[in-house]
């Protein structure tokens, strides 16, 4: 398991470098080398602590995530397999009922708005349910439901597509006052081995 | 019996655009007139007023850009979840939102009503046992704006 994570993580670094060129689409030479480093410095490894211990408690769990966060994004272009766009934006969140929801805005790197996060805890689920909302469409979707586990929140959904079973996870993790993460991945196989779509850094500027 | 989805499509006049809502940004305090009972014909109603930082609940309201209708949420501080939405627009001053909902086991469509004013707004809620021919009025807030002067003192 470990291995496969790991040939996994090291195949998605190997194609977010050549991705990077040819979503650029500019000659090597034309881009700047500090942001062609910030983007090489994007980590990229995950594997669950594994305990498997509820650390969340419910009420106040994402307090963390309250304030103004600059992000760095790395997310798979859609309809392709290997192709990351790199991106940043800004975000401000959030606490409402007294730390039971926190909401998200993400903005794009010129302020416009990309969605809303709705993340709000269900006393009698014990679960945290998160609502996405798309600046695109105004849909509010469907939740996924998680908690706080070795101090990760982790959240997962499932669908049926074309007869295949998926898992949709999202984690947080690497939580601190300053900094966390948060990342995507998807799983055919019942969650033996996942395939990332998605990286955000956050680093909080306020 | 029609559903809510029914009573919105005979509606003629209601849209909705980005900005619909943004009479309600801001600090309010509430005066809330509930009814006791529901569907049993009563005129008796709790009164109480909602000091404007003590959350009881969550409204969220979204604009769904496909079918150009307001979904407003309402999330209760006791069992969080996002409860079904009621749907709609705004006809001038007027806003008119249906959603299919069960009242103690029973369907019912709940109406939201909202009347429009920039320090004096009013939100309804009324529910129709009968697929929306009679509604009974059981929930009514009356805002009033907080402004900074009385903030300070």
């Amino acid at each position: 398991m470990t291995e496969l994570l790991k040939r996994r993580q090291m195949l998605q670094g190997a194609t977010a470098l050549l991705a990077t060129v040819s979503v650029s689409g500019m000659p090597a030479r034309a881009r700047k080398p500090k942001a062609a480093t910030g983007e090489a410095m994007m980590d990229t490894n995950y594997a669950p602590p594994g305990k498997g211990i509820v650390t969340g408690k419910g009420v106040g769990d994402f307090d963390f995530l309250a304030g103004e966060w600059k992000i760095r994004h790395k997310r798979l272009k859609s309809g392709t397999k290997d192709e990351w766009l790199h991106f940043d934006s800004g975000a401000t969140v959030h606490r409402v009922l007294n730390g039971m929801g926190s909401i998200e805005e993400l903005r794009k790197a010129d302020g416009s708005d990309m969605g809303m996060g709705v993340r709000i805890w269900l006393p009698e689920k014990k679960k945290w349910a998160d609502h996405w909302t798309s600046a695109g469409n105004g849909v509010v979707n469907a939740p996924q439901l998680g908690e706080f586990i070795d101090d990760e929140g982790v959240f997962i959904s499932e669908a049926e597509v074309d007869g295949v079973k998926w898992q949709y996870r999202g984690v947080w993790d690497r939580i601190t006052p300053e900094s966390c993460r948060w990342h995507q991945s998807a799983s055919n196989d019942g969650g033996k081995s996942w395939e990332w779509n998605w990286w955000m850094e956050w680093t909080r500027v306020g | 019996m029609a559903n809510a989805e029914q009573l919105r499509s005979k509606l003629t006049g209601y849209s909705a655009t980005r900005h619909d809502f943004d009479f309600l940004a801001g600090s309010w305090h509430i005066k809330n007139r509930r009814l006791k009972h529901r569907n049993v014909g009563t005129d008796e109603w709790d009164e109480f007023d909602c000091p404007a930082r003590e959350f009881k609940g969550m409204s969220m309201r979204t604009l769904d850009l496909e079918t150009y209708q307001w979904s407003i949420y309402w999330i209760n501080s006791q069992f969080g979840k996002l409860l079904n939405p009621v749907i709609g627009g705004f006809n001038g001053t007027h806003g008119l939102f249906y959603g299919d909902d069960e009242d103690a086991g029973v369907s019912v469509i709940c109406q939201f009503e909202w009347l429009v004013h920039p320090s004096t707004p009013t939100w309804k809620q009324s529910f129709s046992w009968d697929g929306g021919a009679t509604w009974e009025v059981n929930w009514v807030m009356e805002f009033t704006k907080i402004n900074s002067a009385m903030e300070q003192q």
